[in-house]
């Protein structure tokens, strides 16, 4: 799959990624694109499923790279998570798979109330 | 007193009130003159639904008078479901001339049958358009969308996987696309997207909110990134997409069930 290619985005100030599935390096690849100086906020909306991802080298990759983009724009970055979860649960799954950024406490940690998914499960068989 | 209060004064009290729909309803009985600006905002946010039929038809009868009817003060309205509507709720529809956002539910597993014909040009002045269908064919929603030639936002959401529906037509005109584009999409973005690629007047949304479930998804977001870089200020991504993880246990609870089902087998 091709990266999602925001180079030609030049005014883009605020990028979601929300990780239904499993992977995050499809937001690595797409924020390695990124040109626009604008940003002032990136949010990652992370799925219980994303935590199971065991490959810490895409992680390692993101939060090094989250962290070139604080240094550079100092965009406010924030990890989303439904209220279902734990904060506690939450905090420490973040703190092992982004560990810098939690570290330099450069990341805002929000809940959000749940919502149903957009699809229902039988038409989304990739969840 | 209160009846010298010049009426601009009245407004601007009234004005205050704007979200507390109780007060309203109660200014309402004090005097006939506070009737029209308390009706401005306990008319803006209409719904239609559950039951379009039986609602529409109290509207009716409530307002006999089209042209004295609240229905201009609507700038939002809801509908669900239609399929419902008769004949004589056309009519009724129609007096909701001045609306701004219009949002639309199906409300059916199979809509291939809904007209959406009493709804096309219902306001010159449509900025916003949501739409939640199953299997609806695409020709209809982009009838219903180029009928607005002000329209600029957009909401479109598919319950239901359809029957590839390749029927389309590079419309003459098409409005500027402004505003915001959600796409939530049960068969992809892809179909939608080549279709408003195609559009004469361009497209030039400041959002754009997408859900992928499939690769193309990746390459139509990708296109319509493009198109509207001028523009773009906000990209709000759900990928769906994505292979199930090897394990949905991590390595280090199997790793010892794996060694003793090793040392089982050896």
């Amino acid at each position: 799959m091709p990266p999602l290619d925001l180079s030609e985005a030049t005014k883009l100030r605020d990028i979601v990624f929300r990780c239904k599935g499993s992977k995050v390096d499809w937001v690595t690849r797409a924020l390695h694109t990124a040109k626009s100086k604008n940003i002032q906020r990136i949010s990652l909306d992370l799925s219980r499923n994303v935590f199971w991802q065991t490959i810490l080298n895409e992680w390692s990759h993101l939060d090094h790279l989250l962290v070139q983009f604080w240094d550079l724009y100092s965009p406010s970055l924030q990890v989303m998570y439904e209220s279902t979860r734990g904060w506690e649960d939450l905090r420490n799954h973040v703190a092992r798979v982004l560990p810098v950024l939690m570290s330099r406490e450069i990341i805002d940690l929000v809940e959000y109330p749940y919502v149903e998914q957009p699809f229902p499960s039988s038409t989304a068989p990739f969840i | 007193m209160l009846c010298s209060l010049p009426q601009e004064i009245t407004d601007l009290i009234i004005d205050h009130l704007h979200n507390e729909p109780t007060t309203l309803k109660t200014c309402c009985l004090i005097s006939r003159s506070w009737i029209p600006r308390a009706r401005k905002y306990l008319f803006a946010h209409i719904k239609f639904y559950p039951s379009v039929g039986r609602l529409v038809s109290r509207w009716r009868k409530t307002f006999l008078d089209p042209t004295n009817s609240p229905a201009h003060h609507t700038r939002t309205l809801s509908i669900c479901n239609p399929l419902l509507i008769t004949d004589a709720d056309v009519d009724t529809i129609l007096t909701f001339c001045g609306v701004v956002c219009l949002n639309l539910d199906t409300d059916l597993i199979q809509d291939q049958g809904v007209s959406l014909v009493p709804f096309h040009g219902l306001s010159p002045v449509m900025r916003s358009l949501r739409l939640t269908f199953a299997t609806l064919p695409y020709s209809k929603v982009f009838s219903l969308i180029l009928s607005f030639p002000l329209l600029e936002e957009l909401v479109l959401v598919s319950r239901n996987r359809r029957r590839e529906d390749r029927e389309w037509s590079t419309p003459s005109t098409s409005s500027r696309l402004t505003g915001s584009l959600e796409l939530r999409l049960a068969e992809g973005i892809q179909p939608i997207t080549y279709r408003l690629l195609d559009l004469p007047n361009g497209i030039h949304f400041t959002k754009l909110v997408v859900s992928w479930i499939s690769g193309e998804d990746v390459m139509s977001t990708m296109n319509l990134v493009s198109r509207c870089s001028d523009t773009l200020e906000s990209l709000d991504v759900a990928s769906y997409l994505c292979e199930l993880p090897s394990s949905p246990v991590p390595d280090q609870y199997l790793t010892p069930i794996r060694r003793l089902v090793r040392d089982a087998s050896a």
